[in-house]
């Protein structure tokens, strides 16, 4: 039947009902995103007087040279905007607002449903009827719809207002310590050191043209530098000093094989420190006049004076005689070659020098913050150094006098070469140094005295103690360990039946009976 | 006819609606929602199972409705000997005028407007199918030849839940065919006072007719045009969906204890009886009151609990309750 139908769609009553609608709905979204904002910009307002409050507080508490005020508004500013944005994100659209309003007013879908009809099928005869019927009911004014109200968060913005003022106003004198980690003097020292020994031996490395040394001499600089600003703990800076010595030692060995023939591969630097040949430069200038030609006769004797620090070198005394005598005769090229590979085993000797002492500066650095591990690899170590094999013990002995050939190791012979003094322990030995800090001066054991200067050289030496060992001879203790002894055992509460092992240790060792068996019963 | 005829006829036909239940109401005490759901039913082209005990006035309330209509009404008492062709009706040989013989269709009382169908849980599954064409596709097929059926037609069918004995469970796919499923609950003491007063009386209270069939066809094609906004049928749909256990917007109970949530022809049968009420109510739209009202008389048969659930007893009622609570009307937003 269609006139029912029909007579739904008809509006003729209301001819205006559309375009009221329209009005209606778009009042009630400006009133709904309205009362968004001002719900969000409430909460906004909150959390920006609560934000705010935090760069006061931090410039106070931390001392912070911040623009308080500046960063406050940035703050408040920061979170009335962000709930702008939240208000836009958020805005509703006409038919949301519809749906909400329906259920706001009770209107039974009437409004949504002539909205959302309109939109589709705008100026149809239902939409109208529809539009009457949504508007048929009393609506109350938009602004009632959606009251303008404040959220919950907005409600205590009040009270965020009264924290920022009392933030700002009242200073209780709280202030927090600087959390930053104190910087540990002695790590800081001993950077200095690192770094200063460091920069002189990367200054002498690029004189000499060595680059591993060079390397070497960065690292050495980098890890002082880290450990001289502090940003390292004591265990860190050991660490990296670990890390470090490892590295240095690996360094050197390699230069060694690789430079040298295996005969003189444990060759040390400084066995050749005292042979004209092998002062700075000379066998270069040497090298040069015998290409040219213009050899001098005193550069020909000098050679030949060489032939037993050539000789430690693996290079044997008739290859260097058959090399000058073939020079005498117009033939050259035997001596240059000869040169030439002296010269090259000299600068890896050099550069295993300076590797060698970084090692040192290293280990005495690991020493002084408390790393026992550290006297492992120092000087006067012959156990430690003949099982590793590295030509440490050999390096050590050219700088270390001492006193038989066993101790000297395998370069014995060239030590005991015209000119090279052999020296003594003094017999007044001032007591061990303590386990404490000592500077790099007090551990280099250098030989004090000149080649030449008499039949009995006078030197003085520093040992590092170690367990088990007999470091030295038991005819140069001096008797007053006796006494001092006695005062020692008598200060600490030794066991008596230890203390009395301890004694009879001491007294073997003054009575030079000192053997394997008893170094094992000391404590 | 200009846009105020348009406007009188509507109004014409919606008087119409109010006479058709004042009519109802002169023999019919009570009932209130299960004369809506049957009118609702009536109004968007469905039918009707109606449910419950016996002497609460079921048949006397369909009755009723038929005299109000002026439709043809027919009665088919279900028993367990009924057979199909008593309903659709059976071929049979008739002599013509020159003595000759052939076959006739001589139609069952299935061909008439409004049908009871009395206790139809009683009659066995094959004569409860028969129905099944005739409520679906309006039309009867027997043999090779369809028959199709007078518009409108409606089936009212009643059962009893309490005797179970000899009775026969209307299957799923005939129960789904029910736009709606009411059950007439027990009238309050009111209500029975004034049942006893009409129908002790010397005579009972005269049902006159007060709607043509036309009539009622235009009332159907009205309740079409009632407009439903897509936030309203998305909330129906949720409803539905809702039913299913394995949907993620399913309800506790629905998970725990349904097999089968409502077909897609729940959805339908609850947005068209929600426009039923909308109009009832005077409205050219749907609202959710109307989704609400609709959806215990929409979906309780067409939910199927599982073993759990029947072993529990848990009713379907408690399931389309629980959906109303825990549903949101809006997508995403709170109960309204």
């Amino acid at each position: 039947m269609a006139t029912g139908v029909f007579a739904w769609e008809s509006a003729a009553s209301r001819p205006d009902a559309g375009a009221r609608l329209g009005d209606f709905v778009r009042d009630l979204t400006r009133a709904r995103r309205l009362q968004i904002f001002v719900e969000l910009a409430g909460s906004g307002l909150f959390f920006g007087l609560l934000a705010a409050c935090f760069p006061i507080l931090a410039a106070r508490l931390f001392e912070l040279p911040l623009p308080v005020w500046p960063a406050a508004t940035a703050a408040l500013a920061l979170g009335l905007v962000a709930a702008a944005g939240l208000a836009w994100r958020l805005r509703p659209d006409t038919l949301q607002v519809s749906i909400l309003a329906d259920i706001e007013i009770g209107l039974e879908q009437r409004l949504s449903t002539a909205w959302e009809f309109a939109l589709r099928h705008p100026g149809t005869a239902l939409t109208a009827r529809l539009a009457a019927q949504a508007l048929a009911r009393r609506v109350p004014m938009t602004h009632l719809v959606f009251p303008l109200r404040i959220s919950a968060w907005g409600r205590l913005a009040p009270l965020a207002a009264l924290l920022l003022a009392l933030v700002a106003l009242v200073d209780p004198g709280w202030r927090v310590q600087d959390p930053v980690m104190p910087v540990d003097p002695l790590v800081a020292e001993e950077g200095v050191r690192l770094r200063e020994h460091g920069r002189r031996m990367e200054e002498q490395a690029r004189r000499e043209s060595l680059p591993r040394s060079r390397e070497a001499a960065s690292e050495l600089q980098r890890l002082g530098a880290r450990m001289e600003s502090g940003s390292s703990s004591r265990e860190q800076a050991l660490s990296r000093l670990r890390e470090l010595d490892a590295a240095l030692g690996e360094e050197r060995r390699t230069v060694l094989s690789q430079s040298l023939p295996a005969a003189a591969a444990d060759l040390p630097p400084g066995t050749l420190a005292g042979a004209p040949l092998f002062s700075e430069g000379h066998l270069g200038a040497l090298l040069s006049s015998v290409q040219q030609g213009t050899l001098t006769p005193g550069d020909l004797e000098m050679l030949g004076s060489e032939s037993t620090w050539i000789s430690a070198l693996g290079i044997a005394p008739e290859e260097l005689e058959e090399a000058l005598a073939r020079y005498a005769s117009g033939e050259h090229e035997a001596l240059a070659q000869l040169l030439e590979m002296l010269s090259e085993m000299d600068g890896a000797i050099r550069d295993a020098q300076l590797l060698w002492d970084a090692e040192q500066v290293v280990r005495l650095a690991r020493e002084n913050l408390g790393d026992a591990g550290a006297l492992l690899g120092f000087p006067g170590e012959r156990g430690d150094a003949a099982e590793r094999g590295d030509g440490s013990l050999a390096l050590l002995s050219a700088r270390v006098p001492v006193r038989t050939d066993e101790d000297a190791g395998p370069f014995a012979a060239a030590l005991k070469a015209p000119g090279r003094g052999q020296g003594v322990q003094a017999p007044s030995l001032p007591s061990v140094s303590p386990r404490s800090r000592r500077t790099p001066d007090e551990v280099a054991l250098e030989i004090k005295g000149r080649p030449g200067e008499g039949d009995v050289y006078r030197t003085e030496a520093r040992v590092l103690p170690r367990a088990g060992q007999v470091s030295i001879p038991a005819a140069l203790l001096s008797p007053e360990f006796h006494g001092e002894l006695e005062a020692v055992l008598a200060k600490q509460n030794y066991p008596l039946h230890q203390r009395e092992l301890v004694r009879q240790y001491f007294l073997r060792l003054s009575q030079g009976t000192s053997d394997s068996r008893t170094a094992k019963d000391a404590p | 006819m200009n846009a105020a005829a348009h406007e009188e006829s509507m109004d014409r036909a919606l008087e119409r609606l109010d006479a058709l239940q004042r009519e109802i109401d002169r023999r019919i005490v009570g009932h209130r929602t299960v004369i809506d759901g049957i009118l609702a039913g009536l109004l968007a082209g469905g039918h009707v199972l109606l449910e419950g005990v016996p002497g609460l006035g079921k048949t006397l309330l369909v009755k009723s409705l038929s005299d109000a209509l002026q439709l043809e009404f027919a009665r088919i008492q279900f028993t367990p000997d009924l057979m199909p062709a008593d309903i659709i009706g059976t071929q049979m040989v008739v002599l013509d005028e020159g003595g000759g013989r052939h076959f006739s269709f001589q139609p069952g009382p299935v061909f008439t407007q409004l049908l009871l169908a009395d206790e139809i849980n009683r009659a066995t599954p094959k004569t409860q199918s028969a129905l099944l064409e005739a409520m679906e596709e309006k039309k009867v097929t027997v043999g090779r030849t369809g028959h199709a059926l007078q518009e409108p037609f409606m089936v009212l069918a009643t059962q009893n839940p309490i005797e179970m004995e000899g009775t026969y469970p209307l299957p799923e796919a005939q129960l789904d065919r029910f736009l709606l499923k009411l059950t007439a609950s027990f009238p309050e003491a009111e209500d029975l006072s004034r049942i006893v007063d009409r129908t002790t009386g010397s005579a009972l209270p005269e049902v006159r007719p007060v709607m043509s069939g036309a009539e009622l066809e235009g009332l159907r094609a009205l309740v079409r045009q009632v407009v439903i906004a897509e936030h309203v049928k998305g909330y129906a749909i949720r409803l539905v969906l809702s039913t299913h256990p394995g949907h993620p917007s399913a309800t506790p109970l629905a998970r725990r204890y349904v097999r089968h949530g409502a077909s897609p022809r729940g959805v339908q049968s609850l947005v068209l009886t929600a426009k039923a009420f909308a109009l009832f109510a005077g409205r050219l739209n749907v609202s959710f009151e109307d989704i609400e009202a609709a959806a215990a008389p929409a979906l309780r048969h067409r939910v199927l609990l599982n073993f759990e659930g029947e072993a529990e007893g848990i009713g379907t009622e408690d399931l389309v309750r629980e959906l109303l609570s825990e549903t949101p009307v809006v997508e995403g937003g709170a109960r309204a």
